[in-house]
């Protein structure tokens, strides 16, 4: 790209403006100086700061680094045009290029102006430019655009004719071809009212339900999307897929981004959750799957520092994805080109610390705990009609240092999960545990009492491992304990380095179960009791020590049932266990929930064994937005709204540039997911600010889409003037459409489409990934799925970290690792051989020649399919010539149905045309 | 630019790239006009990677303290392991004995290895960050230790391009084991995707999507032949993207061609095909021989960078956490003579010089037991060697202590094999970089020295 500064001295005799060259200069010393003058302080080298205007001009040693109006006095200049290659800066490099020494000249010359990086700046509505032609402008956008050409002497492209921009919007909003119906509406109402036409279809677009399909796959370039953990096995992340799901059901209800922000970070926590009308699920929990689709490492050696990588990864995603900033870096040391210090980056932490990650249990329509009201308290009245509360005294050790809990009354600060678990039955209560009258001797905290057939998890507030022995009295069938280690929970999976900290629990009776964590002692750990199904589980006490003996319990077994009434039990339960039948089953997905609050230290250079000070739990001061945090709980809350305050201006301007990026091809801000010093400035940056402006008006993603797709700028046609391309070679300036090359996903899509082989069906668990013998390593699945993933869109394909399709992955589908907001568009010979030798396309032509040729006309239902047009003369002479060759050679070789196989060939070719994947 | 003085295949593949949206490289070199950046040393890089970790003193450095130490809780104080079963101390099963001119010590485990030992530059004190497979492995192949990153031959061939018209920069030969860490270790990460490593199967699989399904290359010359008029027929004056891809179908053409006369070993002589152990009794030996000989075979046509992974054997790749002995023997029979014939094949065909031989794995191993007769994996201290290329034959570098446990003398960093190895092909590892999310991000991070030691 060429900077701003250098365009706009080739286009316009104006001299660019302070901002502009502020803009390319911050790029310029960023790439080139920042790393030794830059916010790091540790990093600092000779106290030169050049970032601030403050260190550009304090005058050191030698002078001021910046003098304005004066560039031979600024030792800035002096220092890296030096002829001495020891005193050149920057050392050890190649000297600066002569058009970046230019700049910082003209910089200087201009009185080296520091105004604040532009994307830190407020919003502003900026106010429409003049232009010349009025008439174009079909949308204010368009005039920020016609304006930057005007100033520019250049003129817009011609109009796209219909076809290439029904065939572009489709692609755009959908991701799939428009039907060959559609051609000839769209076609028909286009020659009466074009205006009309094109509202009509977007309109169409926008309420189809594969709109959300294709936005919500951009989308989970951001959120990393996977099914599996990648590493050595290639673990599964189950339920992720609800996840996937969750984000194409929000786009498709255009749910406000604000919200939909909110959902990803804090869903959990929302006070007022939406509930999905067709299923009654909280709709707002699974957003925070978000958190949890990172890879993941079993057995590390350093439990702690696999923490802190995947807090890295979550933090990473986190801020590139809603604000483009790259908080990451201020891991090992502050920011070496934004202002984040490291301590941000801590204060972020705590609220990963304070949070957890589940698979939580989603209640549809209520009707569990409704069912499970009556349920409960059928069962303990009929408990207590059977027998009578005793009263058991209790005896209070003083001094008992290894308890960590007894469950004698209430139990603050542990979090209750699903359904199952309520507070503990109080010693001397009885209770029902399955057909079962029983009297608890102490204080219980039991899975079973509301109903076997509730599920839940309880875990522990988080504690410090003090003892080598964790040990619990409990009793119940298919229930466990887990000992999470520094939020590790890989171990579902592998045990190496963690063999206890899993237990199974199949034993009705009460029993000791022991887990050796001495191995981690001073490490912080909680305790999950789990009941994921029909059974139960019931825990007495649990404690540490330094033993595997079972330890002094301060209780004994249940107390004697005392003499009932069998034939009144068993008529009560009779009725009871009629309505547990018909208790729903909670639908799982991944999500988060809060955990004890914690707040993080910063860690010295990034090593977690090196605490520095305690950095409490805030926002990243760059984004402006005060903060509070609460007494209980994460606050992650708190901090998702942080990022939608009016004085925050990143989350609103990185999300339009993102819509405006997917539909013109490229952002205004062109690294759309780095809005730092060392991105780029914006193209148009009162463009960028007006569409922001829009976007947080409503927060509607479908609207600014609209407005997009419905501009005068959108509907420009790919062919360039030369004259302009002479000028603006890198179309910057947009004087005409950029010409797209379909997504990966889109390509295979529109393959299914034509040969009718696409199943429509929205959402649903994925399709297991088809193998090639290619596919090779650890984790491979035991079996292949279908070549033709059963003929559903790309996007719910199984995407195992380890397995990728090598189709998508051709077509650069982004690994799975890191937030990519910008795909690559590479162009290499690998997806010519998978055009010309995979199966599935070669199985897909066959079925295409076998849909077309019951057709009237093949060869022009096939054009319309893959090219949304009909043939040229010219291209229906060469494909019926082609046809006859191929048949002839088909023949020769003794084909049975060498007609049909011309035809499937000729489906093939054109799938094969650069035609067949780029959008004019 | 890079992509137009790199020459061949590279050029023809990125010069499509260029003004385009790829979604790291906007300016790829910055400051860098031409590549290489020096005079290279190695044209080509044949990296044999052994999976899983051989022990370095039962390999190629020897403890004696170890023999007279064995059965004694291990002294010096042990790091935490993978599989925190700690054993004592444990002797090497093999012999050592002095070969070549310089008198490197081999074990019993390499006696055909051993005969090159004047070509061997054996360094004993390479280290990793990483105690497991995944994260070593990454880290190893890419200098991070998480996926996602582009492999070192992906690093060469983005540098480099590839000199042949019709195969890729960066082959992978597949012996028949996965790293761990999966095909991720041979990624191109964020740069475009013809420098991802592409697998070639040894047996007649060869590389995916390269064979024709159609039944008669008559079938497919005509498809292309009318895919070229319907593009003409579209675009008559093809430009950027356009015209990059319609070369690549053309030169996807070709690989269809390229892979199986690469492919086809039938016309080596039976001498060769004997120093390479092709006629060996035990299965994986002639796999990796067959491994070795197309290494050969992709460096003579110009291809970047080439790495081997290991057969399988019974048992488990070089990844004795017991059962040491009969694991250990397993993998080096696989691997010893199609190395050995590997380098005397290339020496004798005037190729060593210009080829970088460079055997090495994710870590090494514990010079105390894991149990009884397993050894655990070992970051802190290990051997690689390297060999050819400008590489100073018949020398040691660094140590380990007199346990072999950490390296003690000259330590060395898998970013300073990196930044080696790029150096030895003509690449400053400092300057090849590419601009990622904010960070100029290179193959040796912010790491990395060049070891002019190792270097003639």
């Amino acid at each position: 790209m060429i900077p701003a500064v250098i365009l706009a001295s080739i286009l316009a005799p104006a001299a660019p403006t302070q901002a502009e060259l502020a803009a390319d200069v911050r790029g310029l010393l960023a790439a080139k100086c920042f790393a030794c003058h830059g916010p790091d302080a540790e990093s600092r080298k000779a106290g030169l700061r050049l970032d601030t205007e403050d260190g550009q001009r304090r005058a050191g040693r030698n002078g001021p680094a910046v003098t304005p109006g004066l560039p031979a006095s600024s030792l800035l200049l002096q220092r890296i045009t030096h002829s001495d290659p020891d005193t050149r800066m920057p050392p050890e490099a190649p000297p600066l290029a002569d058009d970046d020494i230019q700049l910082l000249t003209t910089w200087i010359e201009a009185g080296a102006a520091w105004p604040t990086h532009w994307a830190w700046n407020p919003i502003e509505n900026p106010t429409m430019p003049g232009v010349t032609r009025t008439d174009w402008p079909r949308d204010p956008l368009d005039a920020f655009v016609l304006g930057r050409l005007e100033s520019a002497n250049l003129e817009p492209a011609q109009d796209a004719d219909p076809l290439p921009w029904l065939r572009r919007v489709h692609f755009d909003l959908i991701g799939l071809p428009p039907s060959p119906d559609t051609l000839d509406t769209f076609m028909a109402e286009w020659a009466i009212d074009p205006d009309a036409a094109r509202v009509k279809i977007v309109d169409e677009l926008l309420s189809s339900p594969h709109f959300g399909e294709h936005w919500g796959r951009h989308w989970l370039d951001l959120a990393r999307y996977a099914e599996t953990c990648g590493h050595e096995f290639d673990y599964p992340i189950p339920h992720a897929w609800r996840y996937r799901n969750w984000v194409i059901r929000a786009f498709n209800e255009d749910v406000p981004y604000d919200r939909f922000v909110v959902e990803q970070v804090a869903g959990d926590l929302v006070p007022d959750p939406r509930i999905n009308p067709d299923t009654g699920l909280d709709d707002s929990i699974p957003g925070t799957g978000f958190w949890h689709l990172s890879q993941g490492t079993h057995a590390p050696v350093d439990v702690r520092l696999d923490e802190a990588d995947r807090i890295a990864n979550q933090l990473d995603v986190f801020g590139k994805t809603f604000t483009a900033l790259t908080l990451s870096c201020a891991r090992c040391h502050d920011h070496k080109f934004d202002p984040i210090p490291a301590s941000d980056y801590y204060a972020l932490n705590g609220y990963l610390q304070s949070s957890r990650r589940r698979n939580a249990y989603l209640d549809p329509g209520n009707r569990i705990e409704a069912g499970l009201a009556d349920i409960e308290s059928d069962r303990r009245t009929l408990a207590q009609a059977l027998t009578q509360d005793i009263d058991v005294p209790l005896e209070a050790r003083d001094d008992d240092p290894g308890l960590v809990e007894s469950f004698e009354g209430p139990i603050p600060g542990w979090f209750i999960d699903g359904q199952a678990f309520t507070d503990p039955i109080p010693a001397g209560s009885p209770y029902l545990e399955d057909d079962e009258l029983r009297l608890a001797a102490s204080g219980l905290l039991h899975s079973g009492v509301r109903s076997p057939r509730a599920q839940g998890t309880v875990r522990s507030h988080s504690f410090p491992i003090t003892g080598d022995w964790l040990h619990h009295r409990v009793k119940g069938r298919s229930s466990r304990i887990r000992v999470i280690i520094d939020g590790f929970m890989l171990n579902e999976y592998n045990a190496l380095l963690f063999e206890d900290c899993l237990k199974n629990i199949d034993n009705e009776s009460w029993h000791h179960v022991a887990q050796r964590v001495g191995k981690y002692r001073g490490h912080t750990a909680w305790i999950e009791y789990s009941d994921d199904g029909d059974g139960w589980i019931a825990i007495d006490e649990v404690r540490f020590s330094d033993s595997a003996e079972e330890p002094d319990w301060s209780h004994g077994d249940d107390l004697d049932t005392p003499a009932h009434d069998a034939d009144r039990l068993r008529s009560g339960l009779e009725t009871i266990q009629a309505a547990e039948a018909d208790l729903p089953t909670p639908v799982r997905v991944l999500a988060m929930a809060d955990g004890t609050p914690e707040d993080e230290y910063v860690f010295i250079r990034g090593d977690h064994d090196n605490p520095g000070p305690l950095a409490p739990r805030s926002a990243p001061g760059l984004l402006n937005a005060p903060i509070t945090t609460p007494e209980s709980g994460s606050g992650r809350l708190e901090l998702a709204e942080a990022l939608l305050v009016d004085s925050n201006p990143l989350t609103a301007r990185v999300m339009a540039n993102r819509i405006w990026h997917h539909l013109m091809g490229r952002g205004i801000v062109e690294t759309v997911d780095d809005f730092g010093a060392m991105g780029r400035p914006p193209t148009h940056p009162l463009l960028l600010d007006h569409l922001a402006t829009r976007f947080r008006s409503d927060w509607s993603v479908k609207n600014l889409v609209r407005a997009i797709v419905l501009s005068r700028t959108y509907a420009m046609s790919s062919e360039a003037d030369p004259a302009a391309l002479e000028i603006d070679p890198g179309n910057t300036l947009l004087h005409h459409a950029p010409m797209k090359r379909l997504t990966a996903e889109s390509i295979r899509d529109a393959i299914l489409v034509s040969a009718g082989s696409l199943d429509p069906a929205v959402g649903g668990p994925p399709v297991a990934t088809h193998l090639t013998p290619y596919m090779t390593g650890r984790g491979r699945p035991g079996s292949s799925g279908p070549l033709d993933g059963d003929g559903r869109r790309s996007i719910y394909l199984e995407v195992r970290r380890n397995f990728l399709s090598p189709m998508l992955q051709a077509f650069d589908m982004p690994l799975p690792m890191e937030t990519t907001g910008r795909r690559s568009v590479s162009n290499v010979p690998a997806q010519a051989l998978i055009l010309m030798n995979d199966p599935f396309v070669q199985d897909q032509s066959r079925r295409w020649a076998d849909r077309v040729l019951a057709e009237a006309d093949p060869i022009r239902s096939m054009y319309r399919s893959a090219f949304g047009r009909d043939p040229l003369p010219t291209e229906r002479e060469a494909a019926l010539a082609f046809i006859e060759q191929q048949a002839a050679t088909h023949r020769d070789l003794g084909d049975e149905h060498p007609e049909q196989a011309g035809w499937a060939d000729l489906g093939h070719a054109l799938f094969n045309t650069k035609e067949f994947i780029y959008l004019r | 630019m890079l992509t137009r003085s790199a020459g061949g295949f590279g050029a023809v593949a990125l010069a499509g790239l260029f003004g385009e949206v790829p979604g790291a490289i906007a300016a790829p070199i910055p400051g860098a006009t031409t590549l290489p950046h020096h005079p290279a040393r190695a044209r080509s890089v044949i990296f044999l990677y052994m999976d899983g970790g051989p022990a370095q003193m039962d390999t190629f450095d020897p403890k004696p303290r170890l023999i007279k130490e064995h059965g004694n809780p291990f002294p010096m104080t042990i790091e935490a392991t993978q599989f925190d079963n700690n054993g004592l101390t444990l002797q090497s099963p093999w012999s050592f004995s002095r070969h070549g001119e310089c008198g490197h010590p081999v074990s019993a485990l390499f006696p055909h290895v051993a005969t090159c030992a004047d070509e061997l530059c054996v360094v004993r004190s390479m280290t990793s960050k990483f105690s497991e497979h995944t994260n070593a492995n990454y880290f190893l192949h890419t200098g991070l230790g998480l996926a996602g990153r582009p492999s070192m031959g992906a690093w060469a061939s983005y540098g480099l391009g590839s000199e042949s018209r019709d195969l890729p920069g960066f082959v992978v030969l597949n012996g028949g084991l996965t790293p761990p860490g999966g095909l991720d270790c041979f990624s191109n990460g964020f740069l475009p995707a013809t420098h991802q490593g592409s697998v070639i199967k040894p047996d007649n699989q060869g590389m995916a999507h390269v064979r024709p399904l159609e039944r008669d290359v008559a079938l497919q010359e005509q498809k292309l032949s009318l895919v070229g008029q319907l593009d003409a027929l579209q675009s008559p004056d093809a430009q950027g993207a356009l015209e990059s891809a319609i070369a690549n179908q053309e030169m996807a053409f070709r690989m269809q061609w390229a892979v199986p006369e690469l492919m086809g070993i039938d016309g080596e002589s039976k001498a060769t095909r004997q120093l390479y152990g092709l006629d060996a009794d035990y299965e994986p030996t002639k796999i990796f021989g067959r491994q070795c000989l197309l290494a050969r075979r992709l460096v003579e046509r110009g291809v970047r960078f080439v790495e081997l992974t290991c057969p399988a054997v019974s048992g488990d790749r070089w990844d004795q956490h017991n059962n040491l002995k009969d694991g250990h023997e397993n993998n080096a029979r696989a691997v010893d003579q199609p190395i050995a014939g590997l380098l005397k094949d290339l020496r004798s065909r005037g190729l060593l010089d210009e080829t970088l031989v460079v055997w090495a794995a994710e870590f090494g191993r514990t010079p105390f037991a894991q149990g009884s007769d397993g050894r655990d994996h070992n970051p802190f201290g290990y051997t690689i060697w390297m060999a050819g290329g400008g590489i100073r034959g018949g020398m040691t570098y660094g140590a380990t202590d007199e346990f072999g446990y950490k390296a003690v003398e000259n330590p060395l960093e898998i970013h300073d094999l990196h930044a080696t190895m790029l150096h030895l092909m003509g690449l400053d590892h400092t300057r090849l970089n590419v601009t990622v999310g904010g960070r100029d991000m290179r193959l040796t991070d912010v790491h990395g020295h060049v070891v002019h030691d190792l270097i003639t």
